[in-house]
């Protein structure tokens, strides 16, 4: 029996056009709540979302102060109040520490620790004026706390997205506003697939893996819904890491 | 007992608060356990006692464990007039013999064990220079042994059963540490992270998950006699208020569900933001 845990409530997904973000819009649809995507991949967001009415779809780049703003704001006037933000949208690249150039570190910390910090306070701000009691979920990875090689700035942005988890949830405890943020190991989402797609780093991951596989979207899904629910009502300030025991080994 | 002024209305000030929140709002039977057999120990009180009801509530058949026979009884009676399955097992959870005895009865009346709370653990206040390794043998007994007896003994029949989860209960207590503390329990509870963490690689390759829940100050029968004033604590949480047991509840049966299925050797602290506070020594002194 699926649970409806977000029956009369408003969720916002950004980076909801694909991989993990795509598939918490559907779950939050799935039980019961009223979602808005944010994404820049406009065909790929319409598509995804074509044939499902509870899922509204926005243009929105979070890099872009003013355009976060706007669009919060678009979201408020539509639906009125936003009780559940999943502040995920995130890419990486591959770069080396000694070629990673300006642009490309400035680039991943943008949209991975700007982006968390642009939405999440538009958001908090909308919570706190309208009374609501919401659940902020940040999506981190297990980059906060073990890192690879060739991926410079990826790490240091979601340990960064970490710590703001903390910032936030300490200062908006008092509204009962809770944030928590997701660190996902090596999953099925896009952003591995440079690693899936390499025999020879794919093999030396899975080696390394307890359960000798990847995750899957579904179960990267759950985590972040436990935590957007009330049945986390007392974790806050939280970055809880699901990867299978990678960083054990 | 070093209660402080105001500490009994205090504590009935922020239960009433939490109730009147409905702290926490669960999700009406989903049946996440239906046809699972799962152990809790410590059952008789606090957590446990939540622990065992929000399981037995989601369909499994839950034994439930603990030193205080009475206690037991009527946990065993209410889940059962709630029209759960349970099973009291009276036992100390220091003592290997019983554990032998509780998996041969799970495996030989429901012939599969899929869950292990390992919640039972005692308290006790002291210093390096009160503490003597005798005065600090039970609480090792029944705070470190007792949750490696409960691993070990388990597990082979969670491995027959073909995987399954273990959740121990660990403490903010375990990491972070203020002056007339504890430290029989945050000795206890340290030993409890690395053997969560060995157990989740020991086990992971045989489909059993191993992950703690560090619970933070709960309105339970363990923190409300223990003398020092508690209030500090409850200002140094981000949320300023104690937890339900029920609240720590959800958080362990979310760990021994398959909602939590890539998560393993993890500890999940739910405690009101206290660990995320930089003042949390501070407080602790006062």
């Amino acid at each position: 029996m699926e649970t409806q845990r977000f029956v009369d409530k408003v969720a916002l997904v950004t980076g909801g056009a694909n991989g993990l973000g795509r598939g918490m819009a559907e779950q939050l649809a799935k039980e019961g709540a009223q979602v808005v995507v944010f994404d820049i991949e406009d065909d790929t967001m319409e598509e995804a979302f074509a044939d499902n009415p509870r899922v509204r779809c926005m243009h929105c780049d979070v890099r872009d102060y003013e355009q976060v703003q706007k669009s919060v704001a678009e979201v408020i006037d539509e639906f009125g109040r936003i009780d559940v933000l999943m502040n995920n949208a995130g890419i990486t690249h591959r770069q080396d520490f000694l070629s990673c150039s300006q642009e490309g570190w400035l680039d991943v910390l943008d949209t991975n620790l700007s982006g968390v910090f642009y939405v999440g306070q538009a958001v908090a701000r909308t919570m706190v004026d309208g009374g609501v009691e919401g659940h902020i979920v940040n999506t981190s990875s297990n980059s906060a706390r073990k890192t690879i090689a060739g991926i410079t700035p990826y790490g240091p942005s979601k340990a960064a997205v970490s710590m703001l988890t903390q910032v936030m949830a300490l200062e908006l405890a008092k509204y009962d506003i809770h944030v928590n943020a997701v660190a996902p190991g090596t999953s099925k989402t896009r952003i591995t697939e440079g690693t899936r797609f390499d025999p020879e780093r794919n093999a030396a991951f899975l080696a390394k893996m307890p359960f000798g596989r990847y995750g899957e979207i579904e179960e990267m899904v759950s985590v972040a819904l436990f935590l957007a629910s009330d049945e986390a009502s007392f974790i806050t300030g939280e970055t809880i890491y699901e990867e299978g025991g990678f960083s054990l080994m | 007992m070093l209660s402080g002024p105001g500490q009994k209305e205090f504590e009935e000030k922020v239960y009433a608060e939490a109730q009147a929140k409905r702290w926490p709002r669960v999700a009406e039977g989903s049946g996440k356990f239906e046809g699972q057999v799962v152990i809790v120990t410590g059952a008789a009180g606090g957590q446990g006692e939540m622990e065992a009801k929000m399981i037995a509530q989601q369909g499994a058949k839950v034994y439930i464990a603990d030193i205080e026979e009475e206690g037991l009884r009527r946990v065993e009676e209410a889940i059962e007039a709630d029209g759960g399955q349970a099973v009291a097992f009276p036992m100390d959870v220091a003592d290997e013999d019983a554990w032998q005895a509780l998996v041969k009865k799970v495996m030989d009346e429901s012939g599969r064990l899929d869950v292990l709370i390992n919640n039972a653990g005692i308290c006790q206040n002291g210093t390096v220079l009160t503490e003597t390794r005798e005065s600090l043998s039970r609480i090792m007994d029944v705070d470190c042994w007792g949750v490696f007896n409960g691993m070990h003994y388990c597990a082979p029949a969670i491995i027959e059963t073909g995987g399954g989860t273990i959740v121990n209960t660990c403490s903010y207590q375990g990491t972070h540490f203020g002056p007339g503390s504890f430290i029989g329990y945050a000795m206890a509870k340290a030993a409890v992270m690395g053997m969560t963490r060995a157990a989740a690689t020991d086990l992971g390759t045989y489909g059993i998950r191993v992950n703690a829940v560090n619970p933070g100050l709960v309105l339970s029968g363990m923190t409300l006699p223990r003398g020092a004033n508690r209030k500090g604590l409850v200002e140094a949480s981000s949320m300023k208020r104690y937890a339900l047991p029920e609240e720590i509840a959800t958080v362990a049966m979310f760990l021994a569900s398959d909602d939590s299925s890539f998560i393993n050797g993890e500890f999940i602290a739910a405690d009101g933001g206290a660990t995320t506070y930089l003042h949390l020594a501070t407080a602790q002194a006062q």
